[in-house]
């Protein structure tokens, strides 16, 4: 009798221990060095149709900010990138496609003599209330942008002058970047070639 | 795209300089950009079209609305767009018709960007309320650079000079 309910209790642990206990991934704050950061495109101030060439606008702050929006591939599948980028489409713009660099591509660029500045790369997740997530941890699969990232410069833009420093930046960024054309932009999902980075 | 305006006879053995001006709609208001050009180019067709091509892309910038980039971008300030426009008159006519109209850019923080491209070779310029700043690339890696000057609407100081005759060197 007591043979038979210790075998009873042993198989039942074994069948819970094989149970599939999914539990939300957490948004791990450290960006590790070959993660895919993507940043959403816009036509025609981002990128050039007639030159097929991504501008250093893309990675320019607005006034009085250091940092640029990015998405996090790691957090954020293709189609939910694409997704959240065409929310930029505004005025004259227009969303065309997304742009991708390794997060490691920041920390080289902090390396090159000619360039008079730094930068890095932060993990920023947003709620869906688009506020930053500073007192939990945030996970994958909540509402809102957890997937969400900064490129943030040690520099901030002064309004209505020249910012040599942070366009001489951008313009090696630029250089590096690979641009994804998204062959139907007014549909949702991405549809076209899968982000990744082409050494 | 905009049409050309009537454009007044210029007696190149009287006047110095011929005035092509373009009403630009900004902000709700009309502004008048200006953009001399002298009179041996008045009625040269190529020159007039390429200046159309400039004035409609400098009408896109100065018509953007606030938050333009969904990012908080600026809009851009008309002091800035009639710079730049100076900015090109003064250079002569051979470097802005060497301009491609779809490197005039609005920066979202409020300046505009003036670019010269080759394989190997770039000059970027950016023109704000009162400052001009530029960087430069060139194969030999010597790149002249400014972090801003006073532009005065008259003069462009030496080493961006310097850099636009090492651009355009064979």
């Amino acid at each position: 009798m007591a043979l038979k309910f210790l075998a009873t209790l042993l198989r039942r642990l074994l069948n819970f221990s094989k149970r599939k206990v999914t539990m939300p991934e957490s948004i791990d704050l450290a960006i590790a060095p070959h993660e895919i950061i993507v940043r959403g495109i816009v036509y025609p101030f981002f990128y050039s149709n007639s030159k097929k060439r991504l501008d250093k606008q893309a990675f320019l702050p607005p006034k009085g900010k250091n940092e640029v929006s990015t998405y996090r591939n790691r957090y954020a599948n293709d189609h939910i990138c694409k997704n959240s980028a065409t929310t930029l489409q505004l005025g004259t713009n227009k969303y065309c496609g997304l742009a991708i660099f390794l997060a490691e591509h920041i920390s080289h660029l902090n390396e090159a003599t000619e360039l008079e500045m730094k930068a890095q790369m932060i993990s920023t997740p947003l709620d869906k209330n688009n506020q930053h997530i500073k007192d939990r941890i945030a996970t994958a699969n909540e509402e809102g942008k957890p997937f969400h990232a900064d490129l943030v410069y040690d520099f901030i833009v002064m309004e209505g002058q020249p910012n040599t420093p942070i366009r001489k930046y951008a313009e090696a960024l630029t250089k590096i970047a690979q641009y994804y054309h998204d062959p139907y932009p007014d549909q949702p999902n991405w549809r076209g070639e899968k982000l990744e980075w082409k050494s | 795209m905009i049409s050309l305006p009537p454009l007044p006879y210029i007696d190149p053995y009287k006047s110095n300089q011929g005035l092509y001006e373009q009403p630009v709609s900004y902000s709700k208001n009309t502004i008048s950009l200006r953009f001399e050009v002298k009179p041996a180019f008045v009625n040269s067709v190529r020159i007039l079209n390429h200046i159309d091509q400039i004035f409609e892309r400098m009408n896109a910038i100065a018509n953007l609305p606030e938050n333009w980039n969904g990012q908080g971008a600026s809009i851009i300030n008309r002091q800035t767009l009639q710079n730049s426009l100076k900015f090109l008159s003064i250079v002569g006519e051979n470097i802005t018709m060497s301009l491609d109209s779809e490197n005039i850019m609005p920066t979202p923080y409020g300046t505009i960007e003036l670019e010269w491209r080759t394989n190997d070779k770039l000059l970027s310029i950016e023109i704000g309320i009162n400052k001009i700043g530029f960087f430069s690339q060139f194969p030999d890696q010597n790149n002249p650079h400014s972090n801003g000057f006073l532009f005065n609407g008259i003069k462009i100081p030496r080493d961006l000079t310097q850099a636009f005759i090492k651009f355009f060197q064979a």
